[in-house]
């Protein structure tokens, strides 16, 4: 009985899981952050194969813990990126910005999306001119890329743990 | 029969309802199905991990381009009360670490970043606003016996961006008086009147977060969760999680000479010590190599 039961078992696991999968493939999410990058591997010393902007809609491919393959319809790349850079909502283009199209209707937007944006900010600016933005621009620009940070941790003997970065 | 029967059952169950109440047996299910569930659920497992109900409104209500501008204009806040340490070689090396620890946190991007800048106080303390933008003392920063120290309080920092908790702070009423702005849902773009309205509320949130961040403090049940994520983090990366314990031991002795600051917002560094002793079990003395020492020795000089 044994013998049958488990490759059954393994059978149906196998084809609810083909199940899983396809209905992960057929998945859109949306780019929440305002750049990021579509890598060679699921990790970031993965090499860059396309950058993809803030509300740009992206197919899903297939997934690997933390880290999502997905399709830029609009670069025709493939590559990894991680799942906290996703969102399964649509999102509006950033006011004043060339963004990728987005099919988005304003019903669909909730009202903190709507309001809490740069022209909010340039409200708030106008309003409190003793609280000074100038030091949290420069720190913006404060940038480590993920081959600098490779360097750096190198440079101090620091080796990562099992599993690494995720 | 009988078994293979339960285990079909439970097997569609599980399948059947692919959100939260699955997750913990999805983990148990092998990475496979685990990652094939990661792009339904990952959402809803942050969710999950950024913890209270006021936390996850936050979460739904915003999005990480909303968090990116209450976090400037917040950081532009502490900015306005404290001097800023202006010696580019020591902002750099804080941000080397401070960014390197992030990418291996649960939430290595966000809009635009993490960053860090140096305040120039002797005050013990740190900030971490939403959206990643995290202050750090002079005087908390020479607590830090070591780069490995100095990589624990940003990696503590940067658990206190992941879980959401400077967006948990956001009072409830907040979402209800955006929701009241009348007529938002027909237009793209905010009109005059109601950009004056959602500017007052815009206000008020950061108002929120600064009493948070300025005189409450979070919850100690916050500190000890972002303790707890510095400790993943800090392992991911390959620095010595126990930093974090002679850090707070360190602080521990400083922080009982001066009121105000850290002390007066966050748990004493005697709890969060019992709190964080099981989760050090595997790890050994702090030993830093030659070459981690002399750079941290030289970055930390006019500290």
């Amino acid at each position: 009985m044994k013998r049958v039961v488990i490759p059954a078992v393994l059978l149906l696991l196998s084809i609810l899981l083909a199940g899983t999968a396809f209905t992960a493939l057929e998945k859109e999410m949306s780019i929440q952050v305002a750049e990021t990058q579509l890598r060679a591997a699921p990790a970031y010393y993965g090499s860059v194969i396309a950058t993809v902007g803030y509300a740009e809609r992206l197919k899903i491919i297939d997934t690997k813990g933390s880290w999502v393959k997905a399709l830029s319809p609009r670069t025709k790349a493939a590559g990894w990126l991680h799942i906290s850079t996703l969102t399964s909502k649509k999102l509006a283009p950033r006011s004043g910005r060339k963004g990728a199209p987005s099919s988005v209707s304003a019903g669909e937007l909730s009202v903190a999306e709507k309001g809490f944006t740069e022209q909010i900010e340039q409200d708030y600016r106008q309003k409190h001119r003793d609280i000074d933005f100038t030091w949290v621009d420069r720190m913006e620009k404060i940038s480590m890329s993920a081959s600098q940070s490779a360097a750096f941790l190198k440079e101090g003997q620091i080796k990562p743990a099992e599993g690494g970065a995720q | 029969m009988r078994r293979l029967t339960v285990i079909l059952l439970f097997l569609m169950l599980l399948l059947a309802f692919p959100g939260c109440q699955t997750l913990d047996v999805a983990t148990q299910m092998g990475a496979d199905l685990a990652a094939a569930r990661g792009v339904l659920t990952g959402e809803q497992a942050a969710s999950i991990k950024r913890g209270s109900q006021a936390v996850s409104k936050a979460f739904e209500e915003f999005t990480p381009e909303n968090e990116y501008y209450l976090g400037r204009t917040i950081a532009a806040n502490i900015l306005s009360k404290y001097k800023v340490y202006q010696n580019q070689e020591a902002t750099g090396y804080v941000n080397l670490i401070g960014q390197t620890v992030a990418r291996a946190s649960d939430m290595p991007e966000t809009f635009m970043g993490y960053h860090v800048l140096i305040l120039d106080t002797e005050e013990i303390n740190a900030f971490a606003t939403p959206g990643g933008f995290i202050l750090i003392s002079r005087g908390l920063m020479r607590c830090c016996a070591s780069e490995d120290a100095l990589a624990a309080v940003l990696a503590h920092e940067v658990g206190h961006v992941q879980l959401g908790h400077g967006m948990g702070a956001i009072q409830a009423g907040r979402f209800t008086s955006l929701g009241k702005i009348a007529g938002v849902e027909l237009a793209k773009n905010l009109g005059d009147e109601q950009l004056a309205q959602a500017a007052e509320i815009f206000d008020g949130t950061v108002g929120d977060i600064m009493k948070q961040l300025i005189d409450r403090g979070y919850q100690s049940s916050q500190e000890y969760d972002a303790d707890q994520a510095a400790v993943t983090i800090l392992k991911r990366v390959g620095y010595n999680p126990r930093a974090l314990q002679d850090l707070l031991a360190q602080m521990e002795r400083r922080l009982g000479r001066q009121a105000g600051g850290f002390g007066k917002t966050h748990p004493a560094p005697q709890s969060r010590l019992q709190n964080l002793a099981p989760l050090l079990a595997g790890s050994g003395a702090v030993k830093v190599p030659g070459p981690r020492k002399a750079r941290f020795d030289k970055f930390m000089a006019g500290i």
